[in-house]
């Protein structure tokens, strides 16, 4: 009889380790939430996530800095799966910060929130790890249960939304798998990674149509979760929730997550699908920027504005799909730069005006905003940062990432989509611009005090600092993502 | 330390505005009065390193105080800034008036006047970099920060002053700062924008989109061709950027973009009509950025212009026509305004169209002659802002009727502003004229049809500031208020302008030997492209 805890075993642990720290310290922490009394404070908890969570950060990063092979239930993960990690993982503790002053002003229990959120976070962990579409599949399957619980445990009037919610990520998950399955039956794998051999089987006509049919189904799965024109109606059901916070998590973290899903899955497979989804995918992208940023001109609400605006942006997004094709990888270093700045920019605006919030109600109206410039100016200014940043004004993050889309457009010599991006973006200047004027260009006699938590204040401060330093001095941040391209 | 800060004049003239920003931003509210003296002392600075610049001027091959420092390496663009005597000349304009507009905006915005104040500043930051960035991406993003900037100080001024107007108009309608979470039923255009053409309601309603627009847009074309630039000559390095050669059909498409931008910033025919919206009763600042806006609009076609060359001697004669047709409507227009702010605005716009045509016109005469327009019109808006802040001052306001009895009144300020008025007629002796004589020059070359075309705008004009000057003339019964004098303190920070207008008119030199430094070296580079 050998050793019971090998040595293989231990290795095999270490090397998992990093995936699942996420789901085990959501674990621990239901484990003592459960233990605790309801009323007991349960701040520590939202600080032990973030600890897990910087935890998986710095050894993702090790393993990123090792240049070594990295491993997930023993599927090997490039180092550009490491990069998205890293990059998901950061916005992780930023969305987990955010609640913590919300949930303690109403009185609620963050320790929940936390738990479904750190599973969510694994799921997409997950997802991103590996391109085997089955482990893709699992991951997002996970993510959408761990939302929809999420959704649930806040209570009041949503159970309705969090259960359409489930209907349609579910729906949307057994669409990604049936086209998985097509996958399989065309290439007898589900490691889209397979290499050489992959390509030689696309070749074949009748595997390559049924290849490329699998392909497109996912995509339509992928598409919906991130609430592409017209699959976005689910979008308008989330931003009625009474939860900032939720919102945030829901609209642009597990968006980004979607996206960045997406742009693992696809970008290395762009020259087998690129000839034949180019044009639906550039439609698709055109009537999704053009409708969201009309929708958005008519919005009065700030989270009916962000919500269009990251509509908007998933929009831009697609329509840089097609330049996945170009083989130095800027393509996709373009699509990581402009998700980076689209859930920064927009999480830092929600986050700014969850410092708006009393206990009973969101101010996020545009009437609310009326004076903020005087009566409140660093809200008002941070507010203005990151509306400017996704206006992509310079010198700001947001900046770079549009530059960098306008240039890989026109490499690509996708001339009908740059301009429609660039009618967009400057339509998109407008509406941003609203409730700027609307902060500094008039008074409001009744001044609100603002209570806001650090944890809160750090959210902003550090995005803010994201959005000016990384506008700023992007050069470093845009190697780091080519050389993990480049490990693709 | 002194040939250090020589070394890096640049930068440091760059990063000051930013440490009066810094200061503003940690000034309590409680001591909010102090932002007037603290916008002072930094655009004082500014100034006084401008000159230092300027006065230290030696350009060793075509830029002088090169600097040089890696920024974007993925893109070949870096932080290279440098000058040429056009843009050394501009930065100096450019710090002079942003002094002048803290000092004429001193007492009217000591109350609110931090954030105004601190965009003033930003939006010096932006321009001073615009001109002196020798990195096209680098340029583009300064450009950004300086219109961002312009909105935000026009809007916070005026905003000011709606403020101090509510009393006699009910401004914006449903101001009732109010919690409730239910959107407001009325169209944000009826709460938010700037003063729109005759203050009216609608007028407020299209101000800030059409503003927004035209800007952004124009925005957008810029950084298209950019990109493009940058694409094909592998580095956002102005000069390197001005040798590339690029097919003919490349150039007339990206030309056609660049020209659509321009005239949407320098609000020329037929992208004019958030002019007027913008600035219907426009206050001194307003006249001020929107002329640096302009100026801005001008100075990026002349130093994009290189590359497309070729297109722009082909598109010549369809490029000239548009130039004379927007200097003739503006002048046109013009003659139509009533109140006196909306007529300077037109006329700006008909001078600033003398500018394109002067570039468009592809010859040296033209560029130099374009240049001292830009430096010149910066001159006589600088003037006229200095002129309508003194009467804003007193509660008179900018209708026509209000500057009858000037020149009976106040004799000296009378005859300055008579002078001003005849400048921007384009009298020969005056600041306008050398600049509008070069064009002419550069134009009758290619067609003296277009050069009389483009003389009967100066005619409009010189009649519509005929008839303002006829006003300023008036004697007859004038009111008591209107009798009232301007104190000689005020009337001194006039003259200073007309004896720059009189020294350009007189001794053009003192100017165009800085901006001939710059259009020559241009001018060598384009023959070689012809």
């Amino acid at each position: 009889m050998g050793p019971i805890f090998s040595t293989d075993i231990a290795l095999a642990v270490w090397k998992n380790l990093p995936f699942f720290i996420p789901v085990l310290t959501g674990l621990i922490i239901y484990v003592i939430d459960t233990c605790w009394r309801e009323d007991e404070d349960k701040d520590v908890l939202i600080y032990l996530a973030v600890a897990g969570l910087i935890g998986s950060v710095l050894l993702f990063w090790r393993l990123w800095m090792a240049g070594g092979p990295a491993y997930f239930i023993n599927l090997p993960v490039s180092r550009f799966s490491l990069a998205l990690l890293i990059l998901v993982l950061v916005l992780a503790i930023l969305f987990v910060l955010t609640a913590h002053d919300y949930y303690q002003m109403r009185g609620m229990n963050v320790a929940r929130l936390v738990v479904y959120f750190l599973f969510a976070t694994f799921g997409i962990v997950s997802a991103l790890a590996t391109v085997n579409v089955m482990v893709i599949f699992v991951g997002l399957v996970i993510t959408s249960m761990a939302l929809t619980f999420m959704l649930r445990s806040y209570g009041g009037d949503i159970g309705e939304i969090a259960r359409k919610f489930w209907v349609y990520s579910l729906a949307t998950d057994l669409i990604f798998c049936f086209g998985a399955v097509f996958l399989f039956g065309s290439i007898g794998t589900f490691d889209v990674g397979a290499g050489p051999g992959l390509i030689s089987a696309v070749n074949e006509v009748y595997t390559g149509n049924y290849f490329r049919i699998g392909l497109a189904v996912m995509a339509v799965a992928l598409f919906a979760k991130m609430a592409v024109v017209p699959l976005n109606w689910w979008v308008s059901d989330i931003v009625y929730l009474r939860s900032l916070p939720l919102i945030g998590i829901i609209l642009f973290f597990y968006r980004a997550g979607v996206v960045l899903v997406a742009l693992k899955l696809f970008a290395p497979l762009a020259a087998m699908w690129g000839e034949f989804f180019e044009v639906p995918i550039v439609i698709v992208a055109a009537v999704t920027m053009s409708w969201a940023n009309l929708a958005a001109v008519r919005a009065y609400d700030m989270k009916s504005l962000l919500a269009c605006s990251s509509i908007a942006h998933v929009g831009y997004i697609l329509a840089l799909f097609p330049t996945l094709m170009i083989a130095d990888g800027s393509g996709a270093v373009s699509v990581v730069i402009l998700v980076t700045a689209f859930s920064v920019a927009h999480l830092g605006a929600l986050a700014t005006l969850q410092t708006l919030s009393s206990d009973t109600a969101d101010h996020t109206d545009f009437v609310s905003l009326i004076g903020l410039g005087r009566n409140h100016p660093w809200v008002a200014l941070t507010l203005s940062l990151f509306l400017l940043a996704l206006a992509g004004v310079p010198p700001l993050l947001g900046f770079i990432s549009r530059f960098m889309a306008v240039r890989e457009l026109a490499l690509s010599g996708n001339y009908f989509i740059l301009l429609i991006v660039a009618v967009n973006c400057a339509l998109a200047v407008y509406y941003y611009t609203r409730p700027i004027a609307q902060m500094y260009l008039f008074k409001s006699e009744g001044v609100s005090e603002l209570e806001a938590d650090y944890p809160l204040i750090v959210v902003i401060a550090l995005a803010a600092i994201m959005i000016i330093y990384l506008g700023i001095l992007p050069a470093s941040f845009i190697h780091w993502i080519g050389l993990s391209v480049a490990g693709m | 330390m002194l040939p250090w800060i020589h070394q890096h004049i640049l930068t440091i003239l760059i990063a000051s505005p930013l440490l009066g920003i810094l200061i503003l931003a940690l000034i309590p509210r409680r001591h909010e009065e102090a932002s007037s003296e603290v916008a002072m002392v930094s655009s004082g600075l500014t100034l006084f390193l401008s000159l230092v610049m300027f006065s230290t001027f030696r350009p060793l091959g075509r830029f002088a105080f090169s600097e040089s420092f890696s920024w974007l390496p993925q893109f070949g663009s870096s932080y290279r800034v440098a000058v040429d005597g056009l843009s050394a000349i501009l930065i100096l304009v450019v710090s002079f008036v942003i002094l002048l507009t803290v000092l004429i905006n001193w007492k009217s915005m000591r109350v609110g006047g931090r954030e105004a104040f601190a965009s003033l500043l930003a939006f010096e930051l932006g321009l001073i970099g615009f001109f002196s960035a020798a990195d096209i991406l680098l340029m583009y993003v300064f450009m950004e920060i300086s219109i961002v900037f312009l909105g935000v100080s026009a809007l916070l001024v005026s905003g000011a002053s709606l403020t101090l107007r509510r009393s006699e108009q009910p401004f914006p309608p449903p101001l009732t700062p109010t919690l409730s979470p239910s959107p407001s039923p009325l169209p944000l255009g009826e709460r938010v924008g700037v003063r729109g053409r005759g203050g009216g309601e609608g007028g407020r309603a299209r101000g800030l989109p059409k503003f927004v627009g035209f800007m952004s847009l124009a925005s957008l074309l810029f950084l298209v061709v950019i990109v493009f630039l940058m694409l094909a000559a592998g580095s956002s390095n102005l000069v390197e950027v001005e040798k590339i050669t690029l097919a003919k059909n490349a150039q007339v498409w990206m030309l056609a973009l660049l020209l659509v931008g321009v005239f949407c910033r320098m609000g020329l025919f037929p992208f004019h009509s958030w002019v007027g919206e913008f600035s219907g009763q426009p206050r001194s600042v307003n006249l001020l950025l929107m002329g640096l806006v302009f100026v801005g609009g001008a100075y990026i076609l002349y130093r994009l212009l290189p590359p497309f060359i070729v297109a722009a001697t082909l598109l010549q004669p369809v490029l000239t026509w548009v130039a004379v047709s927007s200097i003739v409507i503006s002048a046109l227009i013009s003659l139509a305004q009533k109140n006196l702010g909306s007529l300077f605005i037109y006329i700006f716009m008909a001078q600033f169209g003398f500018v394109l045509l002067g570039i468009v016109s592809v010859n040296p005469q033209g560029f130099a002659g374009s240049g001292m327009q830009m430096v010149s019109i910066s001159a006589s808006i600088a003037a006229i802002s200095v002129i309508f802040a003194l009467f804003r001052r007193r509660g008179v306001d900018l209708g026509a009727e209000d500057f009858k009895g000037l020149f009976a009144r106040t004799p000296v300020f009378g005859l300055c502003f008579l002078v001003i008025m005849l400048a921007l007629a384009s009298l020969p002796g005056l600041g306008n004229f050398p600049g509008l004589f070069m064009i002419w020059m550069g134009l009758f070359k290619g067609s003296w049809v277009l050069a009389l075309v483009s003389l009967i705008g100066v005619v409009f004009m010189a009649t519509a500031l005929i008839n303002v000057a006829g006003m300023a003339l008036y004697k007859g019964e004038l009111s008591e208020e209107r009798q009232r004098r301007l104190p000689l303190s005020e009337v001194v920070l006039i003259v200073p302008f007309v004896l720059l207008i009189l020294a350009i008119g007189i001794f053009p030199d003192i100017v165009l030997r800085y901006i001939k430094q710059s259009t020559e070296a241009a001018w060598a580079l384009f023959s070689q492209q012809i």
